[in-house]
């Protein structure tokens, strides 16, 4: 099925030719904290991707050791033949399909019911698996966006986002007719995958020292090198849609705390 | 030429190749979820191809449409959009018509950047007046602050004006600037007499980060015309009580009728300048010194306790004629949330310029002296006209012989000084800098003093026909 709805060139056997499974795993977001922090605070730690990548490293050694099939952890990042802004492979493609993630209104963004945002990671394997299906139903718009849909014609992530990248339409009965994500607004507030070519050429170009020395040296250039060099929260996402998302921060999975009081209730310690 | 792909190439296939691509991308339904192969083959092309597939669908090589689209991303990407984020969060919300790019704020004219380009200050008394206090942030736009907004901020013949008043009618005026085009750095000329439109027209630069500057009504139109050009002025503004306003010129009630839009606010920053003074040298050059936020404060600081304003007091200022040190003394009365009154008959205190450069501050039970000109403000203090003059605090004086050498008890020469309210320079173009500044920033006042009183270690001076 992954192959079938994959774009040509990126599906599971480009990496792993005699692959029989693809195991998708999600890990949740950010703490409750978190998304009430600054958008400069979400940006630096609202991400959880780099627990995703070490879960899918040790499983795909996990089943090669227990059960003796090749798998391999698909890459996360983006296609190298291309730049910056094509992935190798879909992950959202392979959430969606073994049903713990449906496309929201928010560029895409997927969310599950119980755990909100999710961040994904896939392994292949030689070993085959039963299939998982997807969601029955999709848990974007909440019922509390569609009203504000209704009232105000946008949906909160739509309303919400700094760049006005998200639009679309919904049905009468609330499900989605249309969802329209200017990816390149996005990229631009975000990814920022343009800014050290941009700004080495806006240094070449002009012909003021101070000018030069800020775009080389001042802020944006140091932090920029910074992430660069010390790999930390490069890319970022902006949060903004996620922030005002009721299925992503409220979510009974979702929320550290009520997991917590309902797990210490459960073992007698009192709900608080 | 990368991939055999030219100029034009990318001029014809930048925005097809853009608009197939994951650039944009839309989504009817829900076809993968429901598994519904052929409804998602029939909008695949909407939610975004990657570059093999576009090649396929254009007829172009993939390293072409790799190339094509890349450089058509980089070309439309704006720097800095990371920048909005950082006002967001912990229940703020974006809007965009309350952002102001930080560029934005910053954005000058040439003859702006050519302003600053001439204002210099010492690194050693910079450090000097901002570890004691003597410069601050504190500008001009925080009087508005913290008075009542009821009470009376300026009394004329015509009208009274109102604290709240006088601040709406400056946001309107730096918003009706706004509107003709007037930025960040300009210079605004004002013909106007001592009286609300003045102070209202300087308080509206204040915010907008404009450079006000004042001219007296007396100059000549060959003066004004000198001082506009020299200075660069963007508009010089002006009364049209007659009903007609000189060709060149804006007039005053024009640019306070303009709307207050809901954008962001002008950053006023205190060590950005404020103000030129003009002065006609001696070869018939008109001259500007500079100005800033912190200068016009440090004197207003300065000259507060000669003046022991109590609340509801009045200033009258119309003896004055219209000049930095005028607009210093109404600031004072702002500071202070009193009037700046240019009607003497109500007036509390009264503020009469006497001789060379002294000023005399009169109230029913007082009197006080302070000595200063357009580019130094108040430097000086006298309690009687014929006591010995002393450096106001933070100002440094000394008195030279033509040599440069400096004198000593009794002897006579040119007083010097250096202060925090001293001009920051002249503008460009111009030979005052380096004839009247010296090179470790003292100020040549070009009046002649006596080195008198040196007891207790403060030095007193005598200034020649006044207090001599």
């Amino acid at each position: 099925m992954v192959e079938k709805f994959a774009p040509v060139g990126h599906g599971p056997s480009e990496l792993l030719p005699k692959v029989a499974s693809v195991i998708t795993i999600g890990v949740t977001g950010p703490t409750q904290g978190t998304w009430r922090a600054p958008a400069k605070v979400m940006t630096s730690v609202g991400a959880n991707v780099g627990r995703i990548y070490r879960v899918a490293v040790g499983l795909s050694f996990y089943i090669e050791s227990h059960y003796g099939y090749r798998s391999i952890y698909c890459p996360p990042h983006v296609d190298p033949e291309f730049g910056a802004r094509l992935p190798m492979q879909s992950l959202k493609l392979h959430a969606e399909l073994a049903g713990i993630g449906a496309r929201s209104l928010a560029g895409d963004i997927l969310l599950e019911p119980e755990f909100g945002l999710l961040y994904y990671g896939s392994v292949y394997t030689e070993m085959p698996l039963a299939a998982d299906e997807p969601m029955a139903d999709n848990p974007c718009p909440a019922s509390s966006c569609v009203k504000l849909y209704k009232e105000s014609g946008q949906t909160p992530c739509q309303k919400f986002c700094p760049v006005q990248c998200l639009s679309g339409e919904l049905n009468d009965d609330g499900t989605v007719a249309e969802m329209n994500f200017d990816m390149y607004r996005c990229a631009e507030l975000c990814q920022q995958y343009e800014n050290m070519p941009t700004m080495i050429e806006r240094a070449f170009t002009t012909n003021d020292q101070l000018a030069r020395e800020e775009m080389l040296y001042g802020a944006e250039a140091q932090s920029f090198f910074y992430k660069a060099t010390a790999g930390v929260d490069t890319n970022a996402q902006c949060f903004e849609c996620m922030r005002v998302c009721p299925i992503a921060t409220q979510g009974k999975g979702v929320d550290p705390i009520r997991r917590g009081a309902a797990a210490r209730e459960a073992a007698g310690m009192g709900g608080s | 030429m990368p991939y055999g792909v030219s100029e034009q190439m990318i001029d014809t296939y930048s925005e097809l190749i853009f608009d197939l691509s994951l650039n944009k991308q839309t989504r009817r339904g829900d076809p993968i979820r429901n598994l519904d192969h052929e409804a998602w083959l029939e909008q695949r092309e909407a939610t975004g191809l990657n570059d093999p597939e576009i090649a396929g669908k254009i007829g172009l090589a993939v390293e072409q449409v790799t190339f094509i689209r890349n450089i058509t991303e980089r070309r439309l990407f704006r720097l800095n959009q990371y920048r909005k984020l950082y006002r967001l969060g912990g229940g703020l919300r974006y809007r965009e018509d309350h952002y102001q790019d930080p560029e934005e704020k910053f954005d000058m004219s040439d003859d702006a950047v050519a302003l600053r380009v001439a204002m210099h200050f010492s690194p050693s008394q910079v450090k000097k007046f901002i570890n004691a206090g003597l410069w601050s942030d504190e500008v001009l736009g925080d009087l508005m602050a913290v008075k009542n907004p009821d009470d009376l901020a300026i009394i004329s013949a015509a009208e009274t004006v109102t604290y709240k008043q006088l601040g709406q009618r400056a946001k309107q005026m730096a918003a009706g600037l706004a509107e003709i085009g007037v930025r960040r750095g300009d210079v605004v000329a004002a013909l106007l007499p001592m009286g609300p439109e003045l102070f209202i027209s300087y308080f509206a630069c204040a915010q907008m980060g404009t450079v006000f500057l004042p001219l007296v009504l007396s100059l000549s139109c060959f003066e004004i015309g000198e001082y506009v050009r020299h200075c660069h002025s963007r508009i010089v503004v002006c009364e049209n009580t007659a009903g007609e306003v000189p060709i060149g010129a804006v007039a005053y009630h024009d640019l306070v009728a303009a709307q207050v839009s809901d954008r962001p606010g002008f950053v006023q920053v205190a060590a950005d300048p404020i103000l030129l003074t003009t002065s006609m040298r001696k070869n018939e050059q008109p001259d500007a010194g500079i100005l800033t936020h912190q200068n016009m404060m440090s004197a207003v600081h300065t000259v507060m306790p000669l003046l022991k304003l109590a609340p509801q007091d009045q200033i009258d200022l119309s003896a004055l004629p219209v000049s930095s040190v005028s607009l210093m003394l109404a600031q004072c009365a702002f500071t202070a949330g009193v009037s700046a009154v240019t009607d003497p008959a109500s007036a509390t205190h009264t503020v009469t310029p006497t001789k060379d450069g002294w000023y005399e501050i009169s109230t029913a039970d007082h009197k006080a002296h302070f000595w200063g000109q357009s580019d130094t403000l108040a430097v000086l203090s006298a309690k009687q006209n014929n006591s010995a003059a002393i450096a106001l605090p933070g100002v440094e004086t000394r008195v030279v012989d033509p040599d440069d050498a400096i004198l000593g008890d009794g002897e006579t020469g040119e007083l010097q000084i250096r202060g925090p309210s001293l001009i920051a320079g002249y503008l460009a173009y111009s030979t005052s800098s380096a004839e009247i500044l010296t090179a470790d920033g003292w100020y040549k006042t070009g009046t002649e003093v006596t080195v008198s009183d040196q007891s207790g270690g403060t030095v007193g001076y005598s200034i020649k026909g006044v207090n001599q």
